[in-house]
């Protein structure tokens, strides 16, 4: 059982978003607080094990919440819940630390969701942490088949190695985990199996857990789709770190669709998992043809 | 400025859209009425709070009240309330008081009769 902390000034969304946890998520325990302020003073008393919280309060907002978390709780991931007209104070609280956000107009179909999602990055096994932090440098290429269930242990390595080894603080490891994360799927889902945004409009959760299973699961078995493979190369030491993520798909128009989100828009049609990764990452590049993303991290945490 | 934001929906229509209402809680009643109760109770502060905000010129607490208020209209469908709400918040990041106060009369009126569609959901829920 997890502890979620729900903060928000409204009653009515404080509400909505408890009142969806409560019964999507019936084994973690929903706590409210009503602005950062509340929040915070929470968090000194109790143990809490993520913050969900709203973007403008008038007490402490969002923003500065993260910053606090970060400072002083730094091992306790933040989502946050961005409403039409909170999109700078989000993006500028994605860079100070956040670990993710889901917009208010998607809680019922995200909000679970994107928890559990980084409450298992935050279970990840710890226990070679401390050789881990013997390594200088590591490199390794995987070559996966379209299978998602790979993907969260992929991600739970590369987060034990850059945390580890002292490339990122245990907050950071979050991000670079949901940014390695957005590549892969964007690769999987897009690249791979050609699911266009038309049909993965409604969410990512969607394609996992509704109606385009099937759909998933008949292009895994079908050629061209089933032929092809995603290469993930990762080259960590301690100062930086490189990602390379590859599928076998048409690629997609990169100048276009990096023209959609240039505005840093949060609309989650217009690639949710660029803003993430472009928030995440100190660089974002693709190749010409859009079909490999090279990802570019660099040290966060002085060793 | 006033234009077409402060128009009104016919007296007789029904203002709040509750196919979208049930969506935004999954379906499920018992929290819907959770929601509409807690609405019932801070959207009128949040009403007093924006003509407050216009009458002492308080752009930010304009902004933020008429945020919150948006926010919970569109869950609740009720799309001409919304417009006006989002107005309002716009003109308190644009810190622009024309046409302000007739827009919460506006807004005031619409919500109203929001507030008088919800009660009456409640009362009929609690008695079945």
């Amino acid at each position: 059982m997890s502890r979620i902390l729900v903060v928000d000034d409204s009653e009515v969304d404080r509400r909505i978003a408890a009142g969806l946890l409560e019964r999507a998520l019936p084994d973690h325990q929903i706590e409210l607080a009503m602005d950062g302020r509340d929040a915070i003073e929470r968090l000194r008393d109790e143990s809490v094990d993520l913050v969900v919280t709203d973007m403008q309060m008038p007490e402490c907002d969002g923003l500065e919440l993260v910053r606090a978390i970060r400072l002083h709780h730094p091992q306790i991931p933040v989502i946050l819940m961005t409403g039409h007209g909170s999109d700078d104070l989000a993006v500028a609280a994605l860079e100070e630390g956040a670990a993710s956000y889901v917009p208010k107009s998607q809680l019922r179909d995200r909000l679970a969701g994107t928890i559990e999602e980084v409450l298992a990055i935050a279970r990840a096994d710890r226990t070679h942490e401390r050789l881990i932090g013997c390594l200088d440098s590591t490199e390794f290429v995987f070559q996966l088949d379209n299978d998602p269930s790979l993907i969260d242990p992929l991600i739970d390595l590369v987060q034990q190695m850059a945390a580890g080894m002292g490339l990122c603080d245990t907050n950071d490891r979050f991000r670079i985990g949901v940014a390695l994360k957005a590549a892969i799927h964007n690769a999987l889902y897009r690249g791979n199996l050609e699911i266009g945004p038309d049909l993965m409009s409604s969410s990512r959760d969607a394609v996992l857990a509704g109606p385009l299973v099937e759909l998933v699961a008949q292009r895994r078995q079908t050629p061209p789709y089933s032929g092809r493979t995603i290469r993930v190369e990762a080259r960590i030491r301690p100062t930086e770190a490189w990602f390379v993520v590859r599928d076998d798909g048409p690629g997609f128009n990169v100048s276009q669709t990096l023209a959609t989100i240039s505005g840093e828009s949060l609309d989650p049609e217009a690639g949710r998992g660029l803003v993430l990764m472009r928030a995440f990452m100190d660089e974002v590049s693709f190749n010409a043809r859009g079909n490999e993303v090279a990802l570019h991290k660099k040290q966060t945490l002085s060793r | 400025m006033t234009g077409d934001s402060t128009n009104s929906e016919p007296a007789d229509q029904q203002l709040v859209n509750w196919t979208t209402a049930l969506d935004v809680v999954a379906g499920d009643r018992l929290l819907l009425v959770e929601v509409v109760d807690a609405f019932l109770q801070e959207a009128p502060q949040q009403m007093n709070a924006v003509e407050e905000s216009i009458r002492q010129r308080d752009a930010v607490t304009l902004r933020r009240s008429a945020h919150t208020l948006k926010g919970s209209l569109r869950y609740f469908g009720a799309q001409t309330a919304f417009d006006i709400a989002l107005a309002l918040e716009m003109a308190g990041m644009a810190e622009q008081f024309d046409g302000a106060t007739e827009r919460a009369a506006a807004l005031r009126n619409l919500l109203q009769r929001v507030l008088r569609e919800l009660a009456d959901f409640l009362q009929q829920e609690r008695r079945t």
